[in-house]
């Protein structure tokens, strides 16, 4: 292949490469300096004297965000939320596309239109707390679930995807004896793993880093995330001028460690799925 | 084979989520179940120990706390040591259980809000912001707590009388207000000692001295530094703090009136105020002020400067500089900032802007009316000083020599379930004893820092400079209809109008000053500072 290419052809490919390159630079440079100031001392970044390399090298600021209570908590207790957030919102989700892809459902295009309205149209913040507030969701870990359980954008993806199957996988399925539970199961679901698998991403991480609803409809400081524990920590200098009080500043390592902490599960789960990522997004484009 | 296994691991995943979920819910159960046995526990106790006659009716009011991610580790905000020990004297006292819904520190505004909103507030709510407290009772959402304030604020009226005028609108009492404890100016300036010490300088008492330091800073370098910057600023844009007491050196307030309506977010537009803009301006384009500050909107910059030693005057808030100085000064090794006043009026005083003696509103929403008296009491308890005391500093702690109570340190807060910040459950009165007494008070600085980075005088020349030409402005709970519409826009505007107005250069100076300004008018500045005038003209 590279033999058969022409010299403006290489001169184009060196301008991507290196257009790339200086994008994954910009992009990366906050996270290095993020990660070396968590394990600087806390004088060094005062000073000024952070950039990308940890100055003054000390893990003090690891060692005090696991001790201090509530962070830890919130840490575990988010992982285990996004975890079921997401399952329940895939449930939703394919079991809301799968009857939309069929061409034969009655009423479809009507279901399908009242879906799309909700992308349009929102509410805002009063009528949805009203909403979750009359549904006796307030301060329950379910209000940090069902709200957003179905998104119509992704319920889209996912009923093109199904849409994108060859016809004659249902015509066989049905003729193999296979009810639509099972033709979904069995045949529809292990087709379309791509579309599932980067649908539960964007699911999961937008669940991690959501914070209104557990600001809104959350009242007991046992159900906040770790996004929610985190603000506070970051904020907190702001405030105490605000009150006049003098206390304790959050020094700006600790701060950074527990952006790092926080930012870690995602940075562990994004390459297993990510070879999903462009399979799973353009499966329905291209066919449907 | 592959279909079997998506199956089987949708199964799995549906499994573990129903049991999180569970998890979840079950968990918040056994924390209501928990504190509803810890206060049947003191219910049973409290009726033994004397008669229910004299305590009222048994009540549950809840009451809004703030959350700042500092619960000890297996407790929280809600339900610690010292709510527990809240609740237990509330309970014996009056009768009254209380119960806790957090709210996070740094969202607490909008949380309050919609809960307010959407009628599910907690029966006492509080906020430091005066546009929120006026749209809530302009709205109906608030109780009048006249009555219950004369029934059962003796002690309020007794310790905490001075800030209540700021909690009524039209004669009715809507607010119970939380008064501040030390008295403390908004902002203080810090200039180097150990540099006018070698460039063989006074302390400047005037403007001027300072410019010709400032110049000599430049000139000379006494610290021998890189990057010298005679003074530093910040371009934050959400705060006057680092040019307002210069520039109100040059207005002269010739009364109350004047006094109210530039009332310290509007000094920068009073009359004078532009002379002061003007002297800046020609500090900067002289070199004298860092190049860059305005683009420095975090004061990352600023902060890394100081703590370096680059810098050889400041103007910020009033204490939290020390955290940079302990750091410049333990590199440095020895004495480098001191306070300083230097911008003398017309007359060679001084006017050094303090705190309005109230701080927060603290409100009783209309939907939890009839327990007004329950609040009333709740409040009224922890305005006694001693009570205020206990719940700061815990039930457990002890005073030092000079009577100032000493603070649990963190460990042995966080070992004995205590929250970091027991502050926030003392919502009424911070006046305690100690904090009338200048030895007390620089006892208490003194002892509060955690490495010994200055000597107990440079705390109490610290006092004592601060206090320099203490002044108040008037404050009245009126917020007009202009000032809730636009105040908080053109509060901001003002600040980007002087941060462009200094860094312009010196023949563009009349031009921008005049389409800016027209920019303030136009986005309701005139509007506010109308109505305040109005305002003064009608209570007059």
């Amino acid at each position: 292949m590279s033999e058969l290419k022409s010299k403006a052809d290489r001169r184009f490919q060196l301008f991507w490469n290196i257009f790339f390159v200086v994008i994954s630079i910009v992009a990366l440079i906050p996270i290095i300096r993020v990660v070396s100031m968590s394990l600087s001392s806390k004088d060094a970044i005062l000073g000024g004297k952070v950039f990308l390399y940890p100055v003054q090298f000390t893990v003090e600021a690891y060692v005090r965000s696991f001790h201090s209570g509530s962070f830890v908590s919130s840490f575990i207790y988010s992982v285990f939320l996004m975890i079921g957030s997401t399952a329940v919102c895939i449930v939703m989700t394919v079991l809301a596309a799968y009857p939309l892809s069929k061409k034969n459902l009655k009423g479809g295009t009507i279901i399908m239109t009242l879906f799309v309205l909700t992308m349009y149209l929102d509410p805002g913040i009063i009528p949805k707390y009203l909403n979750v507030k009359s549904l006796k969701l307030i301060d329950t870990v379910w209000a940090l679930i069902i709200p957003e359980a179905l998104s119509a954008y992704n319920m889209i993806i996912m009923c093109t995807a199904f849409r994108g199957l060859d016809s004659s996988l249902y015509e066989a399925a049905k003729i193999d004896g296979c009810n639509e539970i099972q033709t979904l199961f069995r045949v529809a679901l292990p087709l379309v793993y791509p579309t599932l698998a980067t649908l539960a991403l964007f699911y999961a991480v937008g669940r991690w880093n959501r914070l209104s609803d557990v600001l809104y409809y959350v009242n007991s400081s046992k159900l906040y995330t770790v996004q929610m524990v985190l603000k506070q920590l970051i904020e907190a200098v702001k405030l105490t001028q605000e009150e006049g009080i003098q206390s304790q500043l959050v020094a700006d390592n600790i701060k950074s460690a527990s952006i790092v902490i926080s930012m870690t599960p995602m940075v562990i789960a994004y390459p297993f799925i990510q070879k999903y990522f462009t399979k799973g997004i353009m499966l329905g484009a291209v066919k449907g | 084979m592959k279909k079997a296994n998506l199956l089987k691991s949708c199964v799995a995943v549906l499994a573990a989520a129903s049991l999180v979920t569970g998890c979840g819910s079950g968990a918040a159960k056994d924390a209501t179940t928990a504190t509803t046995a810890a206060a049947g526990g003191t219910e049973t106790k409290a009726a033994e120990a004397s008669s229910s006659a004299d305590k009222g009716e048994e009540v549950t009011i809840k009451v809004m706390i703030w959350d700042r991610g500092d619960a000890a580790p297996g407790t929280t905000v809600e339900n610690n040591t010292q709510t527990e020990w809240v609740k237990k004297q509330v309970k014996e006292k009056y009768n009254i259980n209380v119960e806790y819904v957090s709210v996070p520190r740094s969202s607490s505004d909008e949380k309050v809000n919609i809960m307010m909103s959407g009628g599910s507030a907690p029966d006492i709510v509080f906020t430091y912001n005066q546009g929120l407290f006026n749209s809530f009772a302009q709205a109906g959402g608030l109780t009048d707590l006249t009555e219950a304030y004369e029934k059962n604020g003796a002690d309020i009226k007794k310790f905490v009388a001075d800030a209540q005028n700021m909690g009524q609108i039209d004669g009715k009492q809507f607010a119970i207000m939380k008064q501040r404890g030390v008295e403390s100016p908004r902002h203080t300036a810090y200039i180097r000692q150990d540099w006018l010490d070698k460039l063989g300088m006074q302390m400047p008492k005037t403007k001027e001295e300072l410019a010709a330091y400032l110049q000599a800073v430049k000139d000379k370098n006494p610290g021998g530094v890189d990057n010298v910057i005679p003074w530093a600023m910040s371009g934050r844009n959400d705060t006057e703090k680092g040019y307002i007491n210069y520039l109100g050196s040059y207005v002269n307030l010739a009364g109350d009136k004047d006094a109210y309506v530039y009332s310290e977010a509007y000094m920068a537009v009073a009359p004078g105020a532009i002379d002061g803009i003007k002297k800046l301006n020609e500090l900067y384009n002289k070199g004298l002020i860092n190049k860059d500050f305005a683009t420095d909107t975090n004061e990352d910059l600023y902060k890394a400067q100081v703590t370096a030693g680059n810098v050889g005057f400041f103007l910020d808030d009033t204490e939290s500089p020390w955290n940079y100085i302990t750091v410049l000064n333990q590199s440095a090794g020895g004495r480098t900032f001191v306070p300083v006043q230097c911008f003398e009026l017309a007359d060679g005083s001084y006017r050094t802007p303090f705190e309005p003696r109230y701080g927060m509103f603290v409100m009783v929403p209309k939907s939890s009316e009839k327990k007004a008296d329950a609040c009333m009491k709740y409040l009224n308890w922890m305005a006694d000083p001693a009570v205020a005391e206990n719940i700061v500093f815990t039930a457990e702690h002890k005073r030092d020599e000079t009577g100032v109570p000493i603070k649990l340190s963190s460990e042995e807060l966080s070992s004995k379930g205590y929250p970091g910040t027991c502050d926030d459950l003392n919502i009424v009165n911070l006046a305690m004893d100690w904090t009338t007494k200048k030895d007390s008070i620089v006892s208490k600085w003194v002892k509060d820092q955690s490495v010994e980075w200055e000597t107990p005088d440079w705390f109490s020349n610290f006092y004592d400079v601060r206090s320099e030409g203490k002044f108040r402005f008037p404050v009245y709970a009126n917020v007009s209809q202009a000032e809730a519409d636009y105040g908080k826009n053109v509060e901001n505007l003002m600040v980007g109008y002087v941060y462009k107005l200094i860094s312009c250069t010196p023949d563009q100076f009349d031009s921008l000053q005049k389409t800016e300004y027209d920019n303030l008018v136009n986005a309701g500045l005139q509007k506010i500072l109308d109505a305040r005038a109005e305002y003064f003209d009608t209570i007059k």
